[in-house]
């Protein structure tokens, strides 16, 4: 007999002694010295103790058909469970289909005295192998020492000449109705996966919608101002060009101051206007012109009419052409405040009503999106609680009410029961 | 094992303590066979009987088939769980009387009758 009192180990006792039914207390009595009787469950203890006499009585009865023979005895610990080895050398005999199983329920006269002991081998232990393996016979029982749960069968341990023990399996996932917990996490991503990113992109789009529109507006406005501005700058280009034709000097071409006193009632102030060289240097400018806004110079390529926006103004260029010689350019600045402060303002209101917009629109447009899937997230979990209840045998009635389909197939089996009923 | 025999209301009662295995079966078998033919009734007390094996199974069933050759009654009180459990799986509780304890099973014996 070997000891090995190390506990991390799985434990291993062995026993060898001749298979004589008179040497039952020595086997008693090993079974005691291994310490497993004080450790273990009791009833786990009995259930060992019937089984290692069982098992030994009928090998010596049995085993060696009146020869002399040996049996071997070993009792493995591993964490979970202990498993018990009983070989011998004799004929081959497999314990575990030995006979038909004894009729319990004949009367107490009937019953036959024998085939008991290895009966309640086999229903006291809770795993049982047999294996004949060259001239011996070994079976192997294992007894569980801690609860373990339903359908875990294999996470017994493999008894084997040298067990390992093996790890704990954790309750296999399988089928199962999804958990509260497992729900919320679905509609959740669904949430954050999918509805949050449509609510932005339409909150976005709303927005860029409103800009857009403003950029349009502005470039109707700008277009219209310069259809107004071009008539204005051709008739001062004419009169210019007649005075400069005639050699007379601007400031004393009075159909020029008439047609900037003009503008100032027309437009939303004075025009100012610069003559520029063809270098683009100016030459002359309007009374109280001050700086020009821009550059004076036309656009490349532009031979006629041209336009320009400045911050505040719209600017229109009209080349000056004297006897086919183009002598310089004719620039009109026009104030546009007014008329900007209009699309400046809408940009504004837009760029701080923004946040106000995303801030009011995601949520409602979430929201909406919630409504819309609660009851479908319904319906649909409860398919997948009836699928999972079948799948575990359990019969949850199907709602009659939901659908055609399913209002089919309620009367079509209440008819099935009436039929059964009155058959 | 020991067995220890006396009458409770001129009831026969046999105590077994110990273990009743295919060491001391014999014993056991020969002190019930004895006592089974001069009684109308026998309670076996097992209160103090923490195993029993096949063998032991055996000779309770060679008692009840004793008993009811010579028309008495054999009951069994005072079975520990471990001891309960086989006689459930080789279902022995269904064919024999059992009781909780020695004064159960008399109380039942007196009021039924001892024969």
């Amino acid at each position: 007999m070997t000891q090995d009192r190390n506990h991390d180990a799985p434990r291993r006792f062995d026993l060898t002694l001749p298979a004589q039914a008179d040497l039952l207390p020595r086997v008693n009595a090993w079974l005691e010295e291994t310490g497993l009787p004080e450790e273990a469950p009791q009833a786990i203890v009995t259930r060992i103790e019937l089984a290692v006499e069982e098992l030994f009585l009928n090998l010596a009865h049995h085993a060696y058909a009146g020869a002399e023979g040996e049996a071997r005895l070993a009792l493995l610990e591993s964490p979970d469970a202990l498993t018990l080895i009983i070989e011998d050398d004799g004929d081959p005999f497999n314990p575990l289909d030995a006979g038909p199983e004894p009729d319990l329920d004949m009367e107490v006269e009937d019953r036959a005295i024998g085939g008991l002991g290895l009966h309640m081998v086999r229903r006291l232990s809770d795993r049982q192998d047999y294996e004949r393996d060259g001239g011996t016979n070994r079976l192997t029982l294992v007894f569980r020492t801690v609860e373990q749960p339903e359908g875990a069968e294999d996470a017994a341990p493999q008894a084997t000449q040298q067990p390992v023990p093996t790890p704990k399996r954790r309750p296999s996932g399988g089928l199962h109705a999804p958990t509260a917990r497992e729900r919320k996490g679905v509609f959740f991503s669904f949430f954050l996966r999918i509805l949050l990113p449509v609510a932005l992109i339409m909150t976005a789009s709303l927005i860029l919608a409103a800009g857009l529109n403003v950029l349009r507006l502005e470039r109707a406005f700008q277009d219209a101002a310069e259809i107004r501005y071009d008539s204005v700058a051709r008739e001062l280009s004419d009169t210019i060009e007649s005075s400069f034709g005639a050699g007379l000097s601007l400031e004393s071409n009075l159909a020029v101051q008439v047609a900037i006193d003009r503008s100032a009632q027309l437009y939303d102030g004075a025009i100012r206007f610069f003559v520029t060289d063809p270098e683009g240097t100016v030459i002359h400018a309007s009374q109280g012109a001050g700086d020009p806004p821009a550059a004076l110079t036309a656009p490349e390529g532009g031979s006629g009419l041209w336009h320009a926006l400045a911050p505040d103004d719209v600017m229109t260029g009209q080349p000056l052409i004297v006897q086919g010689r183009r002598i310089g350019t004719l620039v009109l600045v026009f104030p546009s405040q007014r008329l900007f402060e209009v699309t400046a303002q809408l940009r504004r209101d837009i760029a701080s009503a923004a946040p106000l917009v995303a801030l009011i629109s995601l949520p409602i447009i979430a929201l909406i999106a919630l409504l819309v899937m609660i009851p479908f997230d319904r319906r649909f979990q409860h398919m997948a609680d009836v699928m999972h209840d079948l799948a575990d045998g359990i019969d949850r009635p199907v709602p009659q009410s939901e659908g055609p389909l399913l209002r089919a197939a309620a009367s079509i089996s209440a008819r099935l029961r009436g039929t059964e009923q009155k058959s | 094992m020991n067995i220890t025999e006396y009458t409770d209301r001129d009831v026969a009662v046999m105590s077994i303590s110990g273990r009743i295995d295919g060491t001391t079966s014999a014993e056991a078998e020969t002190a019930i066979l004895a006592r089974i033919p001069s009684v109308p009734a026998l309670v076996l007390d097992l209160q103090h009987v923490d195993y029993v094996s096949s063998a032991g199974l055996r000779v309770v069933l060679k008692g009840a088939k004793s008993a009811r050759s010579s028309g008495a009654r054999l009951v069994l009180a005072g079975l520990t769980p471990q001891v309960r459990e086989v006689f459930d799986i080789s279902g022995f509780s269904s064919v024999l009387e059992i009781h909780g304890s020695t004064p159960e099973a008399i109380a039942a014996i007196l009021k039924t009758g001892g024969s």
